[in-house]
């Protein structure tokens, strides 16, 4: 019997519909097996974050996936009712989006936030509260942060609570889409520490986002390159890129190498 | 908390003295002697010696700013002064009139807020389908129709055609129920339209998108996380159509015949009874300070993130 891959991306097309269903990402295909570690780079606006919004189920009209499919466990999420996707998001698959500055609510404290994540996996309580604590603990987080509001925490404490978030998930796959954007080299470091031990810690296949090869470096083992809304190129990061790889692939391990990174 | 009631307090005290000036002074500068016009219309010849004694009577003699400082020293013993029409106090006349515009007033302000959630909610959550598209239009459409055609609407369908109602009669509490539903609709359509567009604008915040990526059910989203967010601009909007209620019921009142605050102030406008129509506006006035210090109050409460002793740990 042929293993189903937990994420099966087929010939993904997002349009949006204001502008003549001018397609943004096109014709993209690629699976993530459990316990994989895949990188997806490329250069802004090259459609990776697009991508990763409909594999969540993030995208705001007029945008919308025209075509393809997104499957996970075999089940196709494109075509899936809202009740249905709110059971695989979160516990299936959880997002770390960019911009941590605005993903948490205003009005409602960290504890609160956090609780209602543990609740999600049936966790109430006692051993929610335990949960919180374990996983505040994990990412490094104050115990002091738990009676805060957002506007009380900077960037990266921001980005580390939406860590603990994965580490009471622990999602089937977890994915980050360009989790260190806006944050200081130091704060980067202990962002990307923080998503190791998340996944080791919870055992999910990540699915990392990102237009720097030196960090996906230190969380992926392969990775996708995407230029202009389409797949264009696959490398395992073990081995060294191949001379004949894409242009945008050049392009993105040549500038590393003239920055001497 | 404590701090932030205080503070409020003491600010809306000029707030309020402010009030009761420009209240007293557009009263007070209006055309049109309330003597010779109440004179006239009790149809009694009269000279001016006498319609002099009863300035003096009614302290219209005197200086308007003058007149002003008495009438503020009279409102601190609770004194409103006399109405010139009726001869009665006019506190008294407030006590009779002021229930059953209350009652008006609140029961609207109620069922429009309950009902604005429902359809805004209903409008923004589900859009372009046919259901949300047809109470969109009906929204509009209330918001447009003036609350006297309402009215009338109202009472030619339901009073005149159907017979479920009395017709411009006050007797009982069931009386109550068209001009109800005539505030009720015009104010749920107004705020509808804010609690949609505020929907709107939430669900696409990054935060809502976690709530959603986090596998909440949609009531938790809607109830907790949606919710939390569209009220505090909305309660202050609500202050503010509360005291728009009281202000339109004067309208309604008249039309359905209600003895109420609305037709004491129309009929002390025709007959020039200074003494009610500042108590009116000042009145109105408190209500709306209230309804915006309520309002205050419940965002300082809501909005916890804001208070000023707050001890970050970055």
């Amino acid at each position: 019997m042929v293993e189903i891959p937990l994420l099966q991306v087929h010939n993904l097309t997002i349009s949006n519909s204001a502008q003549n269903n001018e397609p943004l990402v096109e014709g993209v295909s690629f699976d993530l097996a459990t316990n994989q570690r895949l990188g997806l780079i490329g250069r802004s606006g090259c459609g990776k974050s697009l991508t990763c919004h409909a594999i969540t189920g993030a995208l705001r009209a007029p945008l919308a996936a025209s075509s393809g499919s997104i499957r996970f466990q075999g089940k196709d999420l494109l075509a899936m009712p809202f009740a249905e996707k709110q059971q695989i998001r979160g516990t299936g698959i959880f997002c770390i989006f960019q911009s941590p500055g605005s993903a948490l609510h205003p009005s409602l404290t960290i504890e609160t936030q956090l609780l209602e994540t543990a609740g999600n996996v049936s966790l109430h309580g006692q051993a929610a509260h335990h949960a919180l604590l374990q996983a505040l603990e994990a990412v490094s987080l104050p115990k002091l942060c738990l009676k805060q509001y957002p506007n009380a925490l900077s960037g990266g404490m921001k980005q580390r609570v939406m860590m603990a978030m994965a580490l009471i998930l622990k999602p089937t796959i977890l994915i980050a889409d360009e989790p260190t954007t806006g944050l200081d080299v130091i704060t980067e470091h202990e962002t990307l520490q923080a998503l190791n031990v998340v996944q080791q810690e919870t055992g999910s296949a990540l699915l990392f986002v990102s237009h720097d090869l030196r960090i996906v470096r230190q969380t992926c083992t392969s990775v996708l390159v995407m230029d202009a809304g389409q797949l264009v190129d696959a490398c395992d990061l073990n081995q060294p890129i191949a001379p004949d790889c894409h242009r945008a692939t050049a392009e993105i391990t040549g500038a590393m190498e003239r920055l001497q990174l | 908390m404590k701090q932030f009631v205080f503070k409020r307090t003491l600010s809306g005290i000029p707030t309020l003295f402010g009030m009761t000036l420009i209240g007293f002074l557009i009263i007070g500068l209006t055309p049109g002697d309330p003597i010779e016009m109440e004179l006239r219309r009790l149809g009694v010849s009269f000279t001016a010696e006498q319609v002099e004694a009863l300035r003096v009577e009614y302290g219209l003699d005197k200086p308007l700013i003058q007149r002003y400082f008495i009438w503020l020293l009279d409102l601190f013993r609770l004194d409103l002064g006399t109405s010139i029409a009726s001869g009665r106090p006019v506190l008294e006349l407030f006590k009779e009139h002021l229930p059953i515009t209350a009652t008006l007033s609140v029961l609207a302000f109620v069922s429009s807020l309950a009902l604005s959630l429902v359809l805004g909610t209903i409008t923004a959550v589900s859009q372009r389908t046919s259901v949300s598209t047809s109470l969109y239009v009906l929204t509009m459409f209330l918001v447009s129709v003036p609350s006297f055609w309402l009215a009338l609407f109202l009472l030619a369908v339901f009073a005149l055609g159907l017979g479920w109602f009395k017709l411009l009669q006050f007797g009982n509490a069931q009386d109550l129920i068209l001009p109800v539903i005539t505030l009720t609709l015009g104010n749920a359509a107004v705020m509808s339209r804010l609690v949609r567009e505020r929907i709107i604008a939430v669900m696409s915040e990054d935060y809502i998108r976690l709530a959603i990526t986090k596998g909440l059910s949609r009531r938790a989203i809607l109830g907790r996380h949606v919710l939390k967010s569209i009220l505090p601009p909305l309660i202050t909007n609500w202050a503010i159509s509360f005291g728009s209620l009281l202000g339109g019921s004067v309208i309604i009142e008249n039309i359905f015949n209600l003895p109420g605050l609305g037709q004491l102030a129309l009929q002390a406008i025709a007959e020039r009874d200074f003494a009610i129509l500042q108590a009116y506006l000042l009145f109105m006035g408190l209500v709306f300070f209230l309804a915006n210090f309520a309002a205050d109050l419940t965002n300082h409460w809501l909005m916890p993130q804001l208070k000023e002793d707050d001890h970050g740990v970055r």
